[in-house]
């Protein structure tokens, strides 16, 4: 199987299932596609991968979680993990926060709910392309704004 | 402090300072002279006792002496004659001679009379004592009869006429006698002349004798003891002194009183003693000297004595004594008593005193006049300062006191002036300043006024805030709440269609290749897939997966990885034997790839169909709390549709991490301000929420109690410090950080419930934080 894994975070699992028929469709065999309820699962997920030499390329996270709320999920993600793309997908963020993400934790793309197919993948794929370009300079890259608010 | 001293102290304390001033100064004045009056007067009576004394021994004396010379003098002239006649020089047996030669004698000596009686009784004598024939001879002789003729005579002493004849026998005198018997110069008693008994005298006899030891004749000198009694009177001792000379026995010799010391007893005269004398001073010493002294005998020698006696008209004195003992060698043994009166002194030292007083009074008028002008010249300065400053005291600021001297008081005048202007500025500054405190005042006043306008304007302001924030909170649960579904609804459309596509390319190669027992596996593989449940969390599907890798890999089933993962995406979690073949069957990552795709189709309209009623429900809280409109009027409301309305728009934010247990009893619907009261338990709710972090139990429960409904909002979380019980109802306690919340939750909780008539009380202790609301039916 694949060494590089694309993680879902949302505490509705419709909405992880759904994302991941739509990246799976898109990436097919080129990644894993992991699936997390929670921030505590995300966490217990990327330590396995990371033990089966599992790389992770992009994370995208809701951002109105019971507990921990996205940003700052994101935040410790990028402290720990700096090459991995963050996206963030919700059905509601307060604008400080997501300028917060932006600031601090080099969130790529903040997409908000509901979605179109099309606009997840391309910023998948910009952020994927970024990560690529510059792998030894992701703490100093541009994110790219997909959309704005 | 003595209660003398402190009477003092009240008394100055209650006395004027000109009286306190005058007073000390008078005092002291009045002291010292009255001290220095006293000290003379005593002085004075020393003195005056001294003086006394000496007087009455100087006088002693002068008595003693003219006392020795005077009676001397007879005896002298005694011993002349006796010369004479010895020496042939004095016939005594001629008349005429020593009649003339006594004449002659007479002019020489001071003496009463002198003469010479022969014992054949004839005598002859000279002297004055005739009234108006100056001196006279006297002659009594054989020629004449031996009768006693009276001669006037001349200047040169020769006889002129007889002028007076009377019968006197010497030998019937005292003195004859006495000479005779003792035959030597001796003293008469003392008695009073026959012919003339005023004259009181003392005789001295001297016997002649010739060779052979006959008598021839018996010389005599007389003395007038009345002339001792002159020279007392010219004694000029004090103006009340007395001095009298008295014998053993009393009989009075002579007195400086002109008195006679003699009385006439049917034309006799007779000795007076001195008890009886005329003069009260020398009879009270009489009676005092013989009551002291009892015999007069046992006077030896110069006595010195006081006595008190009252002289009429005048107050009770000492009395000064003085009694010499005089004697001489014929016998006279004699007292001499001075007596001299105090008062003669004191008189003197009495005038003395007057004088003191007056001028002790003199010297107080003066103290007390200099004493007032000066305390006057003291206190006027401070009366008028006092007046000034009691002006001042009552308001009147403007005083100035001109007080033109020099010293402290005038310095205190300045300073007080200095004092007064400054005082003056001060109140004036102080006037300004109490007018712009006014102002102040005022305008402070207005700003509180439009502080308090503010801070209600603020806090309303923050109210509405904190509800905006609530119905923000709400608006981001409700986006969140609508956007998932209606996202999943999207991606579900879309997967839908991509699956459906995929299914068309996929089916129709599959069941053209597939053998009719691949084909009914395939089926089978499909039946098993929509009967496995659709709802297996994240976690559940891991574990699927894993579960299946391994038991497919120990079947030797290749591509396990991959078969795994797509059947758990399906959450076959059921015996794998019935399809076995199929997965072993080279076809099988298509067949696994086409179940799954078309397992996918029925997932997505699962949950387009659960997305759906999600977001209904939301729609239908959120109508439901729309309806809650404010009308401002209380209507009939179901408590427990509010606590539903705001858990359903909560949701999102718990439906993880908490657990929500309702026991909601029977209860009729109360008369309330619903849209108020959704505020409450969102509140509450949202509270218990956050402080359980998201994660644990809340249970709500709804009675009926008394009149009223009571709801109970259990969370599990950390709980309240008791220190902080009391506080979270206070407006803006809070403790969130800080400009996370307003502090006003709980307060407007608190107020919406007063609003109601209702009950709010809080009970904590870690891990169970009760809330308990009480709202009557109304």
């Amino acid at each position: 199987m694949a060494n590089k894994a694309i993680l879902c975070v949302d505490d509705e699992p419709m909405v992880l299932t759904a994302l991941r028929d739509q990246i799976g469709h898109r990436f097919g065999d080129a990644y894993r596609y992991e699936l997390a309820e929670g921030v505590d699962e995300a966490w217990e997920t990327i330590e396995e991968l990371d033990r089966e030499g599992v790389e992770i390329a992009v994370i995208i996270s809701d951002w109105l979680m019971p507990g921990i709320k996205g940003d700052e999920f994101l935040l410790e993600v990028y402290l720990r993990f700096p090459q991995i793309v963050n996206i963030m997908l919700t059905g509601h963020a307060d604008k400080v926060a997501i300028e917060r993400a932006r600031r601090y934790a080099n969130l790529h793309a903040y997409i908000p709910k509901p979605w179109e197919r099309d606009t997840i993948i391309a910023a998948i794929e910009s952020g994927l392309e970024k990560a690529r370009q510059h792998p030894a300079n992701e703490a100093a890259g541009i994110s790219q704004r997909q959309n704005d608010e | 402090m003595t209660s003398l001293q402190k009477k003092l102290n009240q008394l100055i304390g209650r006395s004027k300072l000109s009286t306190v001033l005058i007073a000390p100064f008078v005092l002291q004045i009045v002291g010292a002279v009255g001290l220095v009056g006293y000290l003379s007067f005593e002085n004075g009576q020393q003195a005056v006792n001294d003086l006394a004394y000496q007087l009455m021994t100087k006088t002693s004396n002068l008595v003693d002496q003219h006392l020795d010379s005077y009676l001397a003098t007879p005896h002298l002239i005694n011993k002349i004659n006796a010369n004479a006649i010895k020496l042939g020089q004095l016939k005594i047996n001629d008349p005429e001679a020593t009649g003339r030669y006594f004449w002659k004698q007479q002019q020489i000596f001071n003496v009463s009379y002198i003469g010479m009686a022969l014992p054949n009784t004839q005598f002859t004598g000279a002297g004055t004592w005739l009234k108006g024939q100056g001196m006279t001879i006297d002659e009594r002789s054989a020629r004449i009869g031996y009768k006693n003729n009276v001669y006037s005579t001349d200047s040169q002493g020769n006889r002129k006429k007889l002028v007076y004849v009377y019968d006197y026998n010497p030998k019937d005198e005292d003195w004859y006698p006495k000479a005779i018997k003792s035959k030597k110069t001796v003293w008469s008693a003392v008695f009073n002349w026959d012919e003339t008994p005023e004259f009181v005298a003392i005789d001295a006899g001297y016997p002649v004798y010739d060779d052979r030891g006959q008598l021839l004749a018996v010389l005599d000198v007389s003395l007038l003891l009345s002339n001792i009694s002159q020279f007392l009177g010219k004694l000029n001792i004090s103006p009340s002194a007395k001095v009298f000379i008295i014998e053993r026995d009393g009989l009075l010799i002579a007195s400086s009183n002109p008195e006679k010391p003699y009385k006439l007893v049917n034309d006799k005269a007779e000795r007076l003693n001195y008890l009886n004398s005329q003069d009260p001073l020398i009879r009270a010493t009489a009676a005092h000297l013989n009551q002291n002294f009892g015999n007069l005998k046992q006077i030896q020698k110069r006595q010195q004595i006081e006595f008190k006696f009252k002289t009429s008209g005048e107050w009770v004195q000492r009395q000064f004594v003085e009694i010499t003992p005089w004697r001489d060698k014929y016998g006279l043994d004699w007292l001499v008593v001075v007596v001299v009166p105090e008062s003669d002194f004191m008189g003197k030292i009495h005038a003395n005193t007057r004088t003191t007083i007056l001028l002790c009074m003199t010297a107080l008028a003066i103290a007390v006049l200099i004493g007032i002008l000066t305390a006057r010249w003291v206190t006027n300065p401070i009366v008028r300062l006092n007046n000034a400053a009691k002006e001042i005291a009552a308001g009147n600021l403007e005083q100035k006191v001109e007080l033109q001297r020099g010293d402290e008081l005038g310095e205190l005048g300045e300073s007080f002036n200095t004092m007064s202007d400054r005082l003056q500025a001060s109140f004036n500054e102080m006037r300004s300043l109490n007018t712009a405190l006014s102002e102040s005042q005022a305008q402070l006043a207005q700003y509180n006024l439009t502080l308090e306008e503010q801070v209600e304007r603020r806090t309303q302001e923050l109210i509405h805030a904190e509800k905006m924030a609530a119905l923000g909170q709400l608006v981001a649960g409700i986006a969140h709440e609508i956007n998932t579904p209606l996202g999943v609804i999207q991606s579900a459309i879309g997967n839908l269609s991509v699956a459906l596509n995929q299914s068309m390319q996929q089916l129709p190669p599959l069941f053209h290749e597939l053998s009719p027992e691949r084909l009914a596996e395939f089926f089978t593989l499909l039946e098993i897939a929509r009967q496995s449940p659709t709802t297996l969390s994240t976690r559940e599907e891991r574990q699927l997966k894993r579960t299946l890798k391994q038991s497919l890999a120990a079947s030797g089933v290749e591509n396990a990885d991959f078969l795994a993962d797509n059947l758990s995406k399906m959450g076959i979690n059921a015996n794998l034997d019935p399809i076995m073949p199929l997965l072993q069957s080279p076809e099988r990552k298509s067949i696994v790839q086409a179940a799954y795709t078309l397992s996918a189709v029925q997932n997505n309209s699962q949950n387009i169909k659960l997305s759906v009623e999600r977001a209904a429900r939301i729609v239908f809280a959120l109508k439901n709390y729309a309806r809650q409109t404010p009308t401002g009027e209380m209507v009939k409301a179901s408590i427990a549709d509010g606590i539903d309305t705001v858990l359903s728009l909560y949701h999102g934010q718990f439906k993880r991490g908490v657990e929500v247990t309702k026991t909601y009893a029977d209860v009729p619907p109360i008369s309330c301000y619903p849209d108020e009261l959704i505020q409450v338990w969102a509140n509450l709710i949202n509270n218990a929420i956050q402080a359980m972090s998201y994660r644990g139990e809340l249970a709500i429960a709804i009675s009926q109690k008394d009149s009223g409904v009571a709801v109970e909002i259990t969370d599990s979380g950390s709980g309240i410090p008791p220190e902080i019980q009391e506080r979270i109802f206070e407006p803006f306690f809070t403790t969130k950080p800080l400009g996370e919340g307003s502090g006003l939750g709980l307060d407007i909780v608190r107020k919406i419930i007063e609003k109601h008539h209702g009950e709010i009380t809080v009970a904590s202790q870690p891990g169970h934080t009760k809330f308990s609301v009480w709202l009557p039916i109304g």
